[in-house]
């Protein structure tokens, strides 16, 4: 019998409760609550996979590098309990040295909540009050800091507050652990960076280094005023969870998108959608773009229209700058890119890099070896520089005076990510500005960019000078560009979207008006880092904005639901 | 001590506050080593039938030889392996999961395969058959219809035998050739089954440029064109060859689709979970497996999908069989490797290939041979191959952007030239100039300004997919002996293997590789039967014929 494929299921239009846009991680997080609430739900993504920066790629066989999202920071997320991501193979590997800093003189530290005793060792040979400061923190507050960072990034920003003590963390500090306010003057915290909160308790310029950089390539730069105690949250974050998923990011998302398929949901991919179909001020579903699977499928929503792409592009393009009046698209149009683009240099090696000083016996002690080390860790002149280069002078950093590079590798504590003899440092960073901001213009930094590798690549050679080109193996190149170009979320090539500054932070992000993830429009609402609380895969947009959907009445709120303890229901819907 | 022992990941103790993970031991019905489509087709039938099953894959992404890679990092990707898909036509598990409501879909493009030659001559054979035999006729009117005449022929041996049959266990020779002399056609495919490819064509073509194409488009899969006893292949892969499909949104969708079924019906995926032991009791039973990472999955059934040998020798280990069960597979340690291998040479280029040739339909096509001349060129190329040698450059073209808009971000075209290559071979030195000499060719046959140039070696292919040993893409070489029944070894060609509880689903099993499904389709439905349960789906009306002919006593 002959026999021929033929087409049997195609439908012009589909009906759910809820659509929700983008699948990145933030999508697939409110896409698992609501199907696993009893919602039909569908996932439109406009790529040929899920998991927006959560995604590792294999551009040589059997090398596997992160173009994006590197470390897990939700380990502290109610939503892996909720959504239960255990039952869908969600696996981890706990790093036993999180990070390293080595200096220009010798000088080496480590630091991993699973290696605390090197850790204390490592720091004591330069400053006896600095180890013992960190000993007692960790004697005293370990036990609260899950539920310390829940009361910052698993909380809906509220917006009607006249003092900082009505803030959740405060209030968490007062009830729970009234030993840290005795160590943070809850008055003033407020206001300070992170770089003034790490003065009023170090001594040791390398340690301070290596926290106020990770707070940079966490979300807020650390010389930021008013950004201090969520600069030092973002770093406890990765502290606390210090680790990757077994395999990379990509299969944390692999998890999360099994825990939606198991509830139920639709995914498509390839299903850029190229509208919101809004009537009477309601927002009905989605159209796909002509560069979609299905040009024109009506997928609808009965229920729910969720936005878990940018807010520039939700109210730009897929609302087409309609349904809200001018001036307050002005102020999306306003928001501020700069601070976390990032240039990503992707080097796949034969040998680790053998750092001198200090670092050459400690590094390779057992169990030692950080997972991500920043170079240089003297003084946080570096850091400064390179953001003057990218803020003020709005160039790529090349001077020597302004290099600052961070350099993971995974591999040490993962052995599925590239075959044995080889490592891979992937990804190794140095911040440049936005594309659009760039003085020499959007492709600067493409043009650029093989000399801006060679640049990074000679100056950690100075530190560990067995990064010859004989031992680098392959290089890769993401520059901001690239990044939004692969993701179109990254807008601006930042890796959080949008700035995290105070007037992008909180009940301001991404703009007063829609910090409680509503928008103007009725049943849509945003999901993404462009809310708070930013990006790092934390689960926590989709958790919070549960919340509100079931405030809304959206969402009937299920058994296995626990809400954030300091979530304060709205006395009056602005949205 | 190596690097490699010096760190390892941190285990949680106990009263370690960190997030809940998968536990370090499960208990399922199923657990199926290996997520090619193979392993995911038994998957998800089981699963849809009501076992609790758990698919193990080493990589990060599930599919096996389904890849869609982004080897032209950032934004662009290619299908690494899998790509013309010779049996979607017949799948059963594309009709009985409407793989459609996960957004898969299939293009069948016009022009299939086509050749030029130097002089600018050129071929087609197109998914029509009158198409083939209007290029052909260019030759000859008579050859013309010689062709369509034996085409037809040819398709009624695949629509009539071989395609059912790779859904359906298979009998030992003598047996099944009994079984065939029930029908004319039964008793016509017998005849021709002996034969070498070589002979089958040459016998009934006259033209070398067609018999040059058609044995070509046998030999790129594996199979000897001189080698007797292969004879019944051509009708297979010259039909099927003629009727290839393009997986839209890259072959990765195909192992997605099935993914979504499995989780759907509440089975389990775990990638980066290699397999490092299957778990055998008192030396006849598998009882589980065991994960490279320490985790332990144990399970009624253990349906491996990796190559036998591989299965016996390197997790169960012989010293954990009886020793009757292993003299009985003893034989599987002369297993035969696939003869050949591939050397793909993968590019960008801003506009499409367009070819020097008399037909601009040839621009068209899924798949472009060049580099062959003349029949004998193939014939002394694929011996050369036997011997590690490559006589010539060339292969197949294939501009996969045609087909699909998908795959690059920026509009880029991308293509790959792809070339049958030994496994033994100097790839590390030579790679380079291989690859070169393959762009130069490729300019004497095309128009074309390759960008972005990566090339991938029989060496990559096995370190991307370890169970292609060798490179081998077929799990295991295509001759007679390691062919049907004895696929990979009588005792476990239906999938059964000596071992209680242990199943084969692999390419290595009848009836073979090349993502026709059938080891996986055969293996669900050999385990629903063993264990009792009842089938929620019933053989498609083709291969219900084929049973009522052929396999009813």
């Amino acid at each position: 019998m002959r026999e021929e494929y033929k087409f049997s299921v195609v439908k012009p239009e589909e009906r759910y409760d809820a659509v929700v846009i983008g699948g990145g991680p933030n999508g697939l997080g409110i896409a698992a609550y609501l199907a696993k609430a009893g919602l039909k739900v569908c996932i439109c993504e406009e790529r040929l996979q899920c998991g927006g920066g959560a995604e590792n790629t294999e551009p040589i066989p059997g090398f596997r590098i992160d173009p994006h999202a590197t470390y897990f920071y939700a380990g502290a997320s109610p939503a892996l309990e909720q959504l239960e991501l255990f039952k869908f193979g969600f696996r981890m590997r706990f790093f036993k040295t999180l990070a390293g800093t080595v200096t220009e003189d010798g000088k080496a530290i480590i630091s991993g909540r699973f290696n605390i005793k090197n850790t204390i060792e490592s720091i004591a040979r330069y400053s006896k009050k600095d180890a013992e400061f960190i000993r007692m923190m960790y004697e005293n507050f370990e036990p609260y800091t899950r539920d310390f960072l829940r009361s910052i990034f698993w909380t809906p920003p509220y917006t009607d507050w006249s003092s900082p003590e009505e803030l959740p963390w405060f209030r968490f500090i007062k009830e729970k652990a009234p030993g840290l306010a005795v160590l943070i003057p809850l008055d003033i915290a407020m206001e300070l960076s992170t770089y003034e909160l790490l003065d009023m308790q170090f001594e040791f310029e390398p340690l301070k280094v290596i926290m106020g950089q990770g707070a940079w390539y966490n979300g807020p730069f650390p010389a930021w005023r008013g950004m201090g105690i969520f600069g030092l949250a973002t770093g406890l974050l990765m502290a606390y969870s210090s680790g990757s998923p077994q395999g990379g990011m990509h299969s944390y998302m692999h998890a999360l998108i099994r825990c939606c398929l198991h509830y139920g949901v639709k995914i498509y991919t390839n299903a850029k959608v190229g509208e919101i179909i809004v009537e009477n001020g309601e927002a009905k579903g989605v159209v796909l773009s002509d560069d979609s699977f299905y040009p024109g499928k009506v997928i609808l929503a009965d229920k729910l229209v969720i936005s878990a792409i940018d807010v520039k592009q939700t109210f730009l393009k897929l609302l087409k700058g309609k349904h809200i009046p001018k001036p307050l698209l002005q102020k999306i149009k306003d928001i501020n890119l700069h601070g976390g683009s990032l240039f990503v240099l992707h080097l796949i090696v034969k040998e680790l890099p053998k750092y001198k000083g200090d670092a050459e016996k400690l590094f390779f002690e057992n169990g030692n070896y950080p997972s991500v080390v920043a170079l240089p860790g003297d003084s946080r002149e570096f850091i400064l520089n390179q953001a003057r280069d990218v803020f003020s002078l709005r160039t790529h950093p090349m001077r020597r005076e302004s290099m600052h590079v961070m350099i993971c590798c995974h591999d040490i504590y993962d052995d599925t990510r590239c075959p044995p003899g080889y490592h891979i440092l992937s990804p190794i960073y140095i911040q440049v500005p936005p594309p659009e901001y760039h003085k020499d213009g959007p492709e600067a930094v493409n043009k650029a960019k093989w000399e801006i590798a060679e640049n990074i690549i000679d100056f950690i050679r100075e530190f560990a000078p067995n990064m010859t080109e004989d031992n680098i193996v392959a290089k890769f190149i993401n520059t901001p560009l690239d990044s939004e170009f692969r993701n179109t979320g990254f807008i601006g090539g930042n890796w959080y979207a949008i700035r995290e500054c105070e007037d992008q932070w909180w009940s301001f992000r991404p703009i007063p008006e829609l910090a409680r993830y509503r928008t103007p429009i009725h049943k849509l609402y945003l999901c993404h880092q462009t809310s708070y609380p930013g990006g790092l895969c934390l689960l926590a947009v989709p958790y919070n904005l549960m919340h509100i959907l079931i405030d809304d009445g959206a969402v009937k709120k299920p058994d296995w639901w626990f809400p954030s303890p300091y979530h304060i229901p709205d006395k009056e819907k602005r949205f | 001590m190596s690097e490699a022992k010096v760190w390892t990941h941190y285990k949680p103790q106990e009263g370690d506050e960190v997030p809940k993970e998968f536990p370090y031991e499960y208990e399922c019905d199923v657990v199926v080593i290996g997520s090619g489509p193979n392993g995911l087709i038994a998957s998800a039938y089981l699963a849809r039938a009501g076992l609790k099953v758990a698919v193990c894959e080493r990589r990060y992404e599930i599919g096996g030889g389904l890849a869609t890679e982004e080897i032209f990092f950032p934004g662009n990707h290619s299908n690494t392996h899998a790509i013309y898909h010779m049996m979607v036509d017949y799948m059963p598990p594309i009709r009985d999961f409407k793989l459609e409501e996960h957004g898969l879909y299939w293009v069948k493009p016009n022009v299939q395969s086509a050749i030029v030659f130097r002089d600018k001559s050129s071929l087609i054979f197109g998914k029509m058959v009158q198409d083939s035999k209007d290029s052909v006729s260019k030759f000859s009117v008579e050859e013309g219809e010689r062709f369509e005449r034996v085409f037809r022929k040819w398709r009624t041996f695949v629509d009539e035998i071989l395609a059912p049959a790779t859904y359906y266990p298979t009998l030992p020779p003598v047996e099944f050739v009994e079984k065939l002399q029930r029908t004319n056609t039964g008793k016509e495919f017998v005849e021709i089954s002996e034969k070498s490819p070589i002979e089958l064509i040459d016998e009934n073509f006259k033209n070398e440029k067609l018999k040059t194409l058609l044995t070509y488009m046998c030999a790129m899969w594996g199979v000897d064109p001189e080698e007797e006893g292969m004879g019944f292949m051509v009708p297979l892969l010259v039909v099927r060859g003629t009727q290839k499909y393009y997986c839209y949104g890259g072959s990765h969708r195909f192992a997605s689709a099935l993914g979504r079924e499995i989780c759907k019906s509440g089975g389990l995926i775990l990638d980066n979970a290699e397999v490092t032991k299957i778990i055998v009791e008192g030396g006849s039973k598998a009882v589980g497996v065991e994960l490279k990472d320490g985790r332990k999955i144990f399970s009624k059934i253990v349906i491996s999908s990796l190559p036998a040998p591989t299965t016996f020798f390197k997790l169960i280990g012989e010293e954990n069989l009886k020793d009757e069960i292993k003299k009985e597979i003893s034989s599987l340690k002369e297993w035969k490797w696939d003869k050949w291998s591939f050397f793909t040479v993968h590019f960008t280029s801003k506009s499409r290939p367009q070819f020097k040739s008399d037909d601009r339909w040839v621009n068209d096509s899924f798949a472009t041979v060049i580099g062959f001349d003349k029949l004998d060129d193939v014939l002394k190329f694929f011996r050369a191959l036997q011997e590690n040698r490559m006589s010539l450059i060339g292969g197949h073209i294939t501009c996969e952007t045609i087909f699909d808009d998908t795959l690059s971000r920026d509009g880029k075209n991308i293509s790959f030239f792809q070339m049958c290559a030994p496994y033994d071979f100097d790839w590390e030195r030579k790679k380079e100039e291989l690859q070169n000499e393959v762009l130069k060719t490729l300019k004497e046959f095309a128009e074309v300004e390759p960008e972005m140039v990566v090339s991938e070696t029989p060496i990559d292919i096995e370190r991307r997919l370890t169970s292609m040993v060798k490179g081998s893409i077929k799990h295991g070489d295509y001759t007679p002996m390691q062919m049907g029944y004895f696929r990979p070894h009588e005792s476990c060609s239906s999938s059964r293997t000596p071992v209680q509880n242990l199943y084969l689903c692999g390419a290595g099993t009848y009836p073979g590789g090349l993502i026709i499904g059938g080891p996986g389709y055969i293996c669900a439905n050999v385990v629903a039967e063993d264990l009792g349960i009842k089938k929620w789906w019933s053989p498609p009306p083709f291969l219900k014929k084929y049973i009522d002919t052929y396999m009813k006593d």
